[in-house]
């Protein structure tokens, strides 16, 4: 049975490898020593320059790696951009005069109306649906919807409004209002339109001249 | 020589103290705010219910005035000036109102006033503060007379206090968008019109009464309530007879939501209908489960659309006020904030001028800033040019948005 080297051990015998005293009082740096081979100073040293400068470089980025991941890990975060305005706080809509009744069409108007999108909007606003919100009155946009609008910008469009029955016509209104439904990568908003005393003027004189008999009657209700 | 020294010395120490002295009393007693410890405080008087029926309505607008005020001192709206708040009880009677008028023109402090909440208490103040040049800015009047004359409704517009503002907008837009709205999307035809006889409540019945009729709409009957019982057995046996398909409430919650219970428990099944004066948390708790369905409109777009007014309801929780900010808190906000920039234009170097109200008062018509609810400013009559609303309906025991407006006019 052949004697291991460099200690005494009981002869004949495999035993448990125990760590032998003399070798556990060892200086640090031969205790990194794998049992019997080289350590690590000696084998640093027995390495070639091209191979340490290798071995350098890959140290360093594996330190700064980690370094980076860490920062990356543990960085404040930035808070989210504010979401996008709903859609009707940031579109407005004006009244710019009414035509009618047309010659070829004498029960039928045109209201011109322009649509304005602040820069704030930050994404297009569509118009996406307009009535007027009157059984009696039935409405096409020119062009049709949806009418889309960027922001900062605004354009004009017109109401084609066709008079259905002059008995249901509100012809002397004071608030008479137009519904329009507004759209963005936000959300769909409806909204009704009440562009005053001027809309509301010119929209009696027109049913009235469109509907007569009426206008008879609307004017004991309201001596405009 | 000893007698000589005492005597300088004690000459030296008279004359200090007496310059010390003349260096504390500033107050000349002409509207310039007072000092303290070197900055110029400058008071917001509100004049609201804060005791009453109405209190929760009245709380919610000193709490907002509060934060404004608040806020300016935080973030040094105006350098060297210091806001301080002055909230008087009117407890919605006109004579209270009369007297707080007087007491707040009295202190030389005050160089604007938030309120008040009720159209007729606004009618026994304005001459009060206008003859003092005080400005005075309500968050809820909508009785279109207070600003543009007892013939407004004629055609006939006449300003009749320059130092009168309001950040709401008017029942002469609220009452016809009402209208609109029951006539043509909730499709009903006959209404049954029921007011308090008080300001508010009788000329926002009126304008409604009269969009609803011009649009083809029929009034089945009229009464009047008084706001100080709670039985409207009466009322009620009159809406049934008539086959009203609705009612139309001028007033506000504290009769309006026992009046909604009763007409539904009387086996009355259509909605009560009213304007921003039942547009409250404790109309639904009076009116019970019977308020559901019923509707208001209100002046202002929903609290959600807009982001100024989200940034105000979280400020207004941070700051943990126990009342809700209720109708007006927004707009309560946004009159102290106008007061607070009409003070910013007229004071230098932190210092009012002589004539410090009447410079104020001027002031305000240019005011110009993005508030709480929307673009703040005042046409030629001191009205908003903000005019925006909303139909609320009541569902699932809470106020819901169901239509908003805008007038463009």
């Amino acid at each position: 049975m052949a004697e291991a080297s460099g200690g005494s051990r009981p002869a004949g015998g495999i035993g448990p490898v125990e760590v032998h005293a003399d070798e556990a009082d060892a200086p640090p740096g031969e205790q990194l020593r794998a049992p019997g081979g080289p350590g690590l100073a000696e084998r640093w040293a027995e390495t070639s320059p091209r191979r340490r400068r290798l071995i350098s470089a890959g140290l360093a980025v594996a330190v700064l790696g980690s370094a980076a991941g860490y920062a990356a890990a543990h960085r404040p975060k930035e808070p989210p951009p504010p979401p996008v305005p709903f859609p009707t706080t940031v579109t407005d809509l004006d009244y710019e005069g009414m035509e009618g009744p047309a010659a070829g069409s004498p029960r039928s108007f045109s209201v011109h109306l322009r649509m304005t999108v602040t820069p704030q909007a930050r994404v297009p606003v569509k118009l996406t649906s307009v009535s007027q919100g009157y059984s009696s009155l039935s409405t096409i946009s020119v062009p049709r919807t949806p009418i889309s609008v960027r922001p900062g910008e605004s354009r004009s469009f017109a109401l084609v409004v066709r008079v259905g029955n002059c008995a249901e016509t509100p012809i002397s209104a004071d608030m008479p209002l137009i519904n329009v439904t507004l759209r963005n990568t936000r959300a769909i908003r409806t909204r009704s339109e009440i562009f005053g005393h001027r809309y509301a003027r010119d929209l009696t004189a027109v049913l009235r001249s469109i509907c007569p008999t009426v206008a008879k009657r609307s004017r004991q209700l309201s001596p405009k | 020589m000893r007698n000589r020294s005492l005597i300088a010395i004690t000459a030296a120490l008279a004359a200090g103290a007496l310059t010390l002295t003349a260096c504390g009393s500033r107050d000349d007693g002409k509207g310039k705010g007072s000092s303290d410890g070197g900055s110029t405080v400058v008071t917001i008087g509100v004049d609201a219910p804060l005791t009453g029926e109405l209190s929760a309505l009245g709380l919610g607008i000193k709490n907002s005035v509060d934060l404004a005020a608040k806020q300016a001192n935080k973030n040094k709206e105006v350098p060297g000036v210091t806001f301080k708040v002055k909230p008087l009880d009117d407890q919605a009677q006109p004579s209270s109102g009369q007297q707080n008028a007087t007491q707040l023109v009295a202190d030389k402090s005050v160089l604007g006033v938030v309120g008040p909440l009720n159209s007729s208490v606004a009618q026994s103040m304005q001459k009060v503060f206008d003859t003092a040049k005080l400005v005075e800015v309500s968050p809820a009047n909508t009785n279109p007379a207070l600003t543009q004359g007892e013939k407004w409704d004629s055609g006939t517009k006449e300003r009749p206090f320059k130092s009168y503002f309001r950040t709401a907008t008017t029942d002469a837009i609220q009452g016809p968008f009402a209208a609109q709205y029951l006539y043509n999307d909730a499709k009903k035809k006959k209404v049954f019109v029921i007011d308090d006889k008080k300001t508010y409540g009788a000329g926002l019945a009126g304008t409604f009464t009269k969009e609803f009729t011009k649009l083809g709409g029929k009034v089945v009957g009229t009464d009047h309530v008084n706001p100080d019982t709670k039985d409207f057995g009466a009322v009620v046996t009159k809406v049934k007879a008539a086959k009203a398909d609705v009612v139309y409430y001028g007033g506000e919650f504290p009769v309006a939501g026992p009046l909604s219970a009763q007409l539904k428990k009387s086996g009355a099944k259509i909605p009560l209908v009213g304007g921003d004066g039942i547009y409250s948390a404790e109309f639904i708790k009076l009116a019970g489960k019977n308020g559901e369905g019923d509707f208001a409109t209100s002046v202002g777009a929903p609290v959600e659309q807009l982001p100024s007014a989200k940034s105000f309801v979280d400020n207004y929780k941070a700051a943990g006020y126990k009342e809700a900010y209720e109708a007006y808190g927004g707009y309560s906000y946004d009159s102290a904030w106008a007061i607070i920039q009409a003070v910013k234009a007229v004071v230098k170097d932190g210092k009012l001028p002589s004539d410090a109200r009447a410079k104020v008062t001027e002031a305000m018509q240019s005011v110009s800033f993005d508030g709480v609810t929307g673009k703040v400013s005042f046409d030629e009559y001191g009205d908003a040019t903000n005019k925006q609303l909303t139909v609320y309906k009541v569902t699932g025991g809470a106020w819901k948005p169901s239509k908003s407006g805008t007038f463009e006019g």
